[in-house]
C-alpha cells in the first residue's frame, strides 16, 4: 500500500486508523466490514434498478402496451432478488476482511 | 517532482496499463456502438420525425445563431433569470464539462507516456476532474433537494428523474472511489502534494479496504472500475434509446440554434392563404419541422408555467402541459416509423380539442411570457394559434361572444360595432385634421380603436395630440378612413378577418405615401411595425413612449412638479416582451418631479398580463380568478397611488380591477401621457 511521506494529515490518519485497529475487538472489525459490504451492495443493487427501470422504461418507449407492465415488473423483481443473492454471497466470499 | 515518488507514478502506469487501459478499449469499442445507436436512433425517431412536419426556414444567418448557441450553452445566460435553478444547472454543466476534459488531458497523458513524472498538465486535469465532480454533486444535490423535499408545484417527477439521479450519482462517487483505490493500493511513496492536485480521492485512500494479497486488489479494482464504466454506459445507452429527458443534452442545442430569428411575438402568415385546403392544425403533423423538435427539446422544468398568467389563475392553460401533451402524441404518432412502418397522416385524433383541451387554447393571453421565461427558447404561443386558427376557420368552434366580435370588427371596422362615421369626433373639437384633408405631415397619428371608440381611453388620444401641438409636430389622422389594425383578429385565430383589415389599411396608407407612425397602442405598434410587413406594408412605426422620451432628451419639453405621488409602472405585455421597450417608459416617469417609481415585483421580462391580449379582452372569463384583479393585487401591496401604463388593453383591464377590488379611492390608473401632460400644464395640476 502506498505509504505516505512528508504528510501531517495521512501521519495524522493513518496513526489514528491504527489505534482504531487496536482498540476494536474482532467482533467489531467484523461489523465495519458488514457495513462495508451493505454499501457494495446498495451501489450495486443501485446501478441494477437503475438498468431495470431503464429497460422498463425504454420498452414503454419503444411501443410496449401497458398491460405488459406488471408482468415485466414481476420478472425483473424476481432477476433482481437473484442478483442480489449473488452479490452479498461473492461480496461476503472476496471482500477484505480488516482495516489497513 | 521529488525523486521518491516515482515509483508511485510508475506503479500507477502498471495498475492503468494492466487494468484500465483494457477496460477503456472493451468500453471505448461498446461507445463506437452506441454512437452508431445514436445515429439511427437520432435518424430513425426523431430527424424523420421532423420532416413529417411543414417546412419552415431557420437555418439563415449562421453567425447569429452560433454565437446564441455558445452564449446560453456556456454561458447559461438564460438560465440566470432564477438564481437557485440557473446555479443548479451551471453547476452541473460546467462540473460535467471539467470532468470530461481532466479524464480527456490525463489519458492524452497516459498515452503518450508523459506520466512518470507527469506534467503539471496532468496534475492540473486531475484537480480539473476532482472539481468538477464535486460541483456535479453539489448541484445534483441541489436538484434532489428541490425536487423530493421543497417539491415545487411546476416539477412534476417521473421515474425517468429518479433513474438519472441515482445513475448520476453511482457514476460520481465510484468515479473517486476508482481512483482513490488504485492510489491507495500502488507500491511507493505518496506524493506529498496529493491532496492539492488529488483532494477527493486522496482523503478517501484512508478508509480503503485493501486485499492482503496482489491478485485480489487487482481483482478489487477491476470491480471498482466496472462499477464505474457499466453505470456510465447504461445511462447512455438509455438517454439513445428512450424518450428521457437526457435527450436535451443534443435536443436543446439544436433548438436553441434553429430558433425563430423573427421579431418575437409576430405571427406567421398562412401561406397561399387563398389555395390552401386547410389552415391551421388539426394534426401533429401540420405543425412545422421546427415545431415539432420545440416538443422534443422541451425538459419539463416549468418555468412557462410558472410565469403563465393564465396558470397563476388557475385557468385549465399550463404551457408545460401543452408542449408535453402534445409531445406525447407525436411519439405515439411517430412509433410506427420506428418499426419500419409508415405514418397515417390522417387520423381522428384532433389536437386542438382532444390532446389539448379548448378551455387551455382559449385561456391564453399571448403575453409571450412562457416563451421568455424557457431556457431553450420554445414557445408555446405559436402552436396555441395554429390550433385556434383550426377551429376558428374551419369548424367555426370558438367562444359565442366572439362571434359578435367579428361580424363588428368586418362590417364596421372595430371591436364594438360602433358606427365607423364616430371614430374620430374626438378630434373634432381639437381641431386634428385628417390626410385627407392635409397629406402634408411629418407622421400619421394611428390612435387605433380604444381611442376612437372608449371615452376613457379618448382622454388619452386628447393628451397625446395637446403634447405634439405644444412641440410644434405636424401630423394627421385618418379618420373615418382609418380602420381596425386587425390585431384581436388575428390573435383569436381569424387570419381571413385579419388580412382583409391589414390589406385594407396598408392600402389606405399607402396611397397617402403614409412613412412614419405614431401610435398610442402597443398591439397597433406590434401589428403596424412587425406583421404589416408581412401584406407589404412597411412603415416606421413608433410607440408614444419611445417618442415621449426622445422629446424629453432633447429637452423640449418642460416640466413642472406636481404633487408627491408614488407611481408603478406596469408594463404592457406588447409593448415589453414583444417589442423590448421597457426603458423609455420609465425615463419618462422619472423625469417627472414629485413622482417616485417604484417597482412591482413582477416587472420588466417578468411582468404580469393584464389578461387582455390573446383576444381575451372580447372574452368572458368563467373560470380560475381574474388576472387583472390578480395584477391590481400585486399593485396594492406595494402601496403605490398610481398604476401606470402605456396600453389602452391595460388601461381598461386594470381600471376594471381596481373597481373589483374597491380600491378607487386608493390607487388610479392613468396613462403616461396623461401623466405627463398633467406635469406640462402651465399650472400644476393635482393628480
Amino acid at each position: 500500500m502506498a505509504e505516505p511521506d512528508h504528510c501531517f494529515i495521512c501521519y495524522f490518519a493513518i496513526g489514528l486508523l491504527q489505534v482504531v485497529n487496536a482498540l476494536v475487538s474482532e467482533e467489531l472489525k467484523m461489523s465495519l466490514r458488514v457495513v462495508a459490504i451493505a454499501i457494495e451492495v446498495i451501489i450495486l443493487m443501485a446501478m441494477i434498478y437503475c438498468f431495470f427501470l431503464g429497460l422498463k422504461l425504454t420498452l414503454s418507449d419503444l411501443g410496449l402496451q401497458p398491460r405488459y407492465d406488471r408482468f415485466l415488473k414481476l420478472v425483473l423483481t424476481t432477476l433482481g432478488i437473484f442478483i442480489l443473492t449473488f452479490f452479498i454471497a461473492h461480496l461476503i466470499l472476496f471482500y477484505p476482511g480488516i482495516i489497513p | 517532482m521529488h525523486s521518491s515518488h516515482l515509483p508511485f507514478w510508475a506503479a500507477q502506469q502498471l495498475v492503468i496499463d494492466e487494468i484500465f487501459l483494457p477496460i477503456l478499449i472493451g468500453f471505448g469499442v461498446i461507445f463506437l456502438g452506441l454512437t452508431a445507436l445514436f445515429i439511427f436512433f437520432f435518424w430513425r425517431t426523431h430527424y424523420r420525425l421532423w420532416l413529417l412536419g411543414k417546412p419552415d426556414r431557420c437555418s439563415d444567418q449562421v453567425l447569429k445563431r452560433l454565437k446564441t448557441l455558445l452564449a446560453v450553452t456556456f454561458g447559461h445566460v438564460r438560465f440566470w433569470k432564477e438564481s437557485l435553478p440557473g446555479a443548479m444547472h451551471f453547476f452541473i454543466f460546467i462540473g460535467t464539462l471539467l470532468i470530461f476534459l481532466g479524464k480527456g488531458i490525463r489519458l492524452f497523458s497516459f498515452l503518450t507516456g508523459l506520466t512518470i513524472p507527469p506534467q503539471t498538465i496532468y496534475l492540473v486535469a486531475s484537480l480539473m476532474s476532482e472539481i468538477g465532480g464535486l460541483l456535479v454533486l453539489l448541484g445534483g444535490g441541489i436538484a434532489v433537494v428541490r425536487r423530493y423535499a421543497f417539491k415545487p408545484s411546476r416539477l412534476d417527477s417521473k421515474p425517468d428523474d429518479k433513474l438519472k439521479y441515482v445513475l448520476g450519482f453511482i457514476i460520481l462517487i465510484t468515479g473517486y472511489l476508482v481512483k482513490s483505490y488504485r492510489m491507495a493500493i500502488t507500491e511507493g511513496t505518496l506524493p506529498t502534494d496529493s491532496y492539492v492536485w488529488a483532494p477527493v480521492s486522496t482523503a478517501l485512500t484512508n478508509i480503503m479496504f485493501i486485499q492482503t494479497s496482489e491478485p485480489l486488489n487487482d481483482l478489487l479494482v477491476w470491480h471498482r472500475v466496472l462499477i464505474h464504466a457499466i453505470p456510465a454506459t447504461i445511462l447512455v445507452g438509455y438517454m439513445i434509446v428512450s424518450h428521457s429527458s437526457l435527450q436535451h443534452l443534443f435536443l436543446s442545442p439544436l433548438n436553441i440554434y434553429f430558433r425563430s430569428l423573427k421579431q418575437k411575438g409576430a405571427l406567421n402568415p398562412i401561406p397561399n392563404f387563398e389555395e390552401a385546403e386547410t389552415y391551421g392544425a388539426k394534426e401533429i403533423f401540420e405543425l412545422t419541422w421546427k415545431q415539432l423538435l420545440d416538443l422534443e427539446a422541451c425538459t419539463n422544468c416549468g418555468r412557462c408555467q410558472d410565469h403563465c398568467p393564465a396558470h397563476l389563475s388557475q385557468k385549465p392553460l399550463s404551457p408545460k402541459k401543452v408542449i408535453q401533451d402534445l409531445k406525447t402524441n407525436l411519439h405515439q404518432r411517430g412509433r410506427p416509423l420506428l418499426w419500419g412502418g409508415s405514418i397515417q397522416k390522417e387520423s381522428n385524433n384532433s389536437i386542438p380539442g382532444e390532446v389539448v383541451s379548448e378551455d387551455s387554447l382559449w385561456a391564453c393571453t399571448f403575453c409571450l411570457n412562457c416563451s421568455e421565461q424557457c431556457p431553450v427558447f420554445i414557445p408555446s404561443y405559436d402552436k396555441i394559434i395554429e390550433m385556434r386558427r383550426y377551429l376558428v376557420l374551419m369548424e367555426a368552434r370558438y367562444p359565442s361572444e366572439v362571434r359578435e366580435v367579428f361580424r363588428n370588427m368586418e362590417r364596421k371596422s372595430n371591436p364594438w360595432g360602433i358606427e365607423k362615421g364616430i371614430r374620430s369626433d374626438w378630434a373634432k373639437d381639437w381641431g386634428v385634421k385628417t390626410l385627407a384633408e392635409d397629406p402634408e405631415v411629418e407622421l400619421l397619428y394611428y390612435p387605433g380603436c380604444f381611442k376612437g371608440f372608449d371615452d376613457r381611453n379618448k382622454k388619452v388620444a386628447i393628451s397625446m395630440v395637446r403634447i405634439l401641438r405644444r412641440v410644434g409636430v405636424k401630423f394627421g389622422i385618418l379618420g373615418t378612413e382609418e380602420g381596425c389594425c386587425g390585431d384581436p383578429a388575428r390573435r383569436i385565430g381569424n387570419e381571413y378577418l385579419y388580412k382583409m383589415l391589414a390589406e385594407g389599411n396598408i392600402e389606405t396608407m399607402k396611397r397617402y405615401r403614409v412613412k412614419k407612425i405614431l401610435t398610442t397602442c402597443p398591439h397597433c405598434y406590434n401589428t403596424l411595425k412587425n406583421e404589416y410587413t408581412q401584406f407589404g406594408g412597411n412603415f416606421e412605426v413608433i410607440h408614444q413612449t419611445e417618442f415621449l422620451n426622445d422629446l424629453i432628451q432633447q429637452n423640449r419639453l418642460k416640466m413642472r412638479e406636481i404633487d408627491p405621488t408614488t407611481v408603478a409602472y406596469h408594463d404592457s405585455c406588447y409593448l415589453g416582451r414583444f417589442n423590448n421597450i421597457y426603458e423609455p417608459p420609465r425615463r419618462i416617469l422619472s423625469s417627472i418631479p414629485g413622482i417616485q417609481l417604484k417597482e412591482m415585483e413582477r416587472s420588466h421580462h417578468r411582468s404580469f398580463c393584464c389578461g387582455g391580449g390573446g383576444g381575451r379582452m372580447w372574452m368572458e372569463e368563467h373560470l380560475g380568478k381574474k388576472i387583472n384583479e390578480m395584477r391590481i393585487d400585486q399593485a396594492i401591496k406595494l402601496g403605490v397611488h398610481v398604476i401606470a401604463t402605456a396600453c389602452p388593453y391595460c388601461t381598461t383591464m386594470l381600471t376594471d380591477g381596481v373597481k373589483a377590488r374597491g380600491v378607487e379611492e386608493k390607487v388610479r390608473v392613468l396613462d403616461i401621457s396623461e401623466l405627463l401632460e398633467t406635469s406640462l400644464a402651465d399650472e400644476p395640476k393635482k393628480i
